[in-house]
C-alpha cells in the first residue's frame, strides 16, 4: 500500500511539472536510459536482449541503484526474446565487445508498391512487408514460425506488465503511459522511416512522390493508429502513470518544417485536441534537433504536454516554448566524459534555471545506450543530487 | 481466469496442428493466427494488436 501511494505521489510531481498550475516540491527525474541499464547490470546486450529473466534482473538493479520517478524503457524495446522466432531479429547487429547495436537501413516497400500499400494496408504488410523482414516466415509451411514467435510475444508481454507491476508495487515507480489512452506512439511517417522504407528510401520518395508518401502513412495510420474518437474516458490523469500518453518522433529528423506540417502536423493537433479534451498529459520526445519546429509546438495548448529533446539548448527551449514543459537537458557527453563534480554542477544550473518554477522534468538529454554514454557514478551522483534538491 | 492461465501455459502444445500450415495468405492466415489467441477473451483484441505492431516496429 505504502508503494502504491509513493507510486501515485511520483506521477503527481510528474504531472505537476507538466502542467505548471504548481511547483513541484521536488523536480521529477525521468530515466532516459535503454541498453545502458543492461550494460550497467552486467550482461552483454546478447545476454539481455534475448532473456526476459536478465532484462527483469536489470530493471530491479536500476530502480534499487538510482533514484528515478519513471523509467522510459521497462523492457519493450528490441524484444528478441519473440522475434528471434521470426527471424527479424538479423537485422540488428550487436557487438558485445564494445556494448552496441546497430539496426541495418533497408527497405520492405519497393518504389513501386506504393499503390499496392495505399490500396489494401493489410494484404500488402501480412503477404509482402512481414515475409521480407521475417526470414522464418518467408516459406509457405510458416505455422510454425507464427505459433512459436505468438509463444514467446505473449511471455514477452506478460513479463512487460509483471516489470511494470514490480516497479509499482515494489519500487512506488509508475509506468510512462497509460495503454488505455489512445495516444499514438509512433506513426506513420516514423513506421515508414524505420521498419518500411529505411532513411535512404523515404528521403528520396518525399521528395519524388510526396502525395503517394502521405497517403501511405495515412494507410499505416489507418491500421496502427488507436481510434481517439471512440474513447469513452475516463476525464483527466490516470495516477498510476507518469503521463497519459507517449509519442516519439524520429522521422522529422530528415524534413524540413514544410515536411512536418504535411506528415506530422495533423496527428499532432489531433493528439492536443484530444490532450485539452480529456485533459491528458502526453511526453513528447522529439529525438535529434527540433528547434526548427518550435512555431508548430508553440501552439500546443499548456499544461499538457513535455518535451524531451535530444540536441536542443534547453534553455533556449525553455525561453521559446512557455507552453511546454522542458524535459532532458543532462548531456551525455559530459554524463560519459567529465567528473562527477562537474556533471553535479550543471545538473544544479538546470535544476535552478529551469526548474525554479515547475515545468521541468531532469533527464538526459540522449536515449543512453552505449558503455560511454555515461559513466554510472555520475548518474548516480546527479539523480542523488536532483532527488534531494 | 484458470481457463487463460492454462491457455497461456500449453499454447504451443494446443496450436501444433498448424505448424505445417501455410499462414502466408491475408486473411486466410491473418484469421488463423489470431484466432489462436482467442482463449484470451478480452485481452484478445489488445494482444493481437500489440503482436502486429511489434512485428512492424521489431
Amino acid at each position: 500500500m505504502l508503494k502504491e501511494l509513493e507510486t501515485y505521489h511520483r506521477a503527481r510531481l510528474i504531472t505537476q511539472a507538466v502542467k505548471m498550475e504548481v511547483r513541484p516540491e521536488r523536480i521529477p527525474i525521468l530515466c532516459n536510459a535503454w541498453n545502458w541499464k543492461y550494460l550497467d547490470a552486467g550482461f552483454t546486450l546478447s545476454e539481455a536482449l534475448y532473456s526476459n529473466k536478465n532484462i527483469r534482473k536489470a530493471l530491479m538493479h536500476y530502480a534499487k541503484t538510482y533514484p528515478t520517478d519513471v523509467v522510459f524503457e521497462l523492457g519493450t524495446r528490441n524484444p528478441f526474446s519473440f522475434t528471434q522466432y521470426l527471424g527479424s531479429d538479423k537485422h540488428y547487429i550487436i557487438n558485445d565487445e564494445i556494448g552496441g547495436m546497430n539496426i541495418v537501413d533497408e527497405s520492405f516497400l519497393e518504389p513501386d508498391e506504393y499503390d499496392e500499400l495505399i490500396n489494401d494496408p493489410m494484404t500488402f504488410i501480412w503477404e509482402k512487408f512481414l515475409p521480407r523482414k521475417c526470414k522464418n516466415l518467408q516459406t509457405p509451411a510458416n505455422g510454425k514460425a507464427y505459433i512459436e514467435g505468438m509463444d514467446a510475444f505473449i511471455k514477452y508481454l506478460l513479463n512487460y506488465v509483471a516489470n511494470q507491476n514490480i516497479y509499482k508495487y515494489v519500487y512506488g515507480i509508475p509506468t510512462l503511459y497509460d495503454m488505455d489512452c489512445p495516444f499514438y506512439m509512433m506513426n506513420g511517417p516514423d513506421i515508414m522511416m524505420d521498419f518500411m522504407r529505411g532513411i535512404k528510401g523515404l528521403s528520396r520518395d518525399m521528395r519524388r512522390m510526396p502525395d503517394k508518401v502521405k497517403a501511405a502513412c495515412d494507410a499505416l495510420d489507418s491500421i496502427y493508429e488507436p481510434d481517439m474518437d471512440a474513447y469513452q474516458g475516463p476525464h483527466g490523469h490516470n495516477r498510476d502513470c507518469a503521463f497519459d500518453g507517449a509519442m516519439v518522433y524520429i522521422a522529422h529528423t530528415i524534413m524540413n518544417p514544410k515536411q512536418f506540417e504535411m506528415y506530422y502536423w495533423p496527428g499532432l493537433q489531433k493528439a492536443a485536441e484530444f490532450a485539452e479534451k480529456w485533459d491528458k498529459t502526453v511526453l513528447l520526445f522529439v529525438e535529434g534537433d527540433s528547434e526548427r519546429l518550435y512555431p508548430f509546438f508553440k501552439q500546443l495548448p499548456k499544461g499538457h504536454f513535455a518535451l524531451l529533446a535530444e540536441t536542443n539548448d534547453v534553455f533556449k527551449m525553455r525561453k521559446e516554448l512557455p507552453n511546454i514543459c522542458v524535459a532532458g537537458g543532462m548531456p551525455a557527453t559530459m554524463l560519459g566524459g567529465a567528473d562527477v563534480k562537474t556533471c553535479v554542477d550543471y545538473a544544479k544550473r538546470l535544476c535552478e534555471e529551469l526548474g525554479s518554477d515547475g515545468g521541468y522534468i531532469f533527464s538526459s538529454d540522449k536515449m543512453l545506450s552505449y558503455p560511454t554514454d555515461c559513466k554510472r557514478e555520475n548518474w548516480k551522483a546527479v539523480c542523488d543530487f536532483v532527488a534531494s534538491y | 481466469m484458470l481457463k487463460l492461465v492454462l491457455g497461456l501455459l500449453t499454447y504451443k502444445q494446443q496450436n501444433k496442428d498448424l505448424y505445417d500450415k501455410d499462414l502466408t495468405k491475408y486473411p486466410d492466415g491473418f484469421k488463423t493466427l489470431e484466432k489462436s489467441v482467442s482463449f484470451m477473451g478480452d485481452l484478445k483484441d489488445m494482444v493481437w494488436f500489440n503482436f502486429l505492431l511489434f512485428v512492424t516496429y521489431f
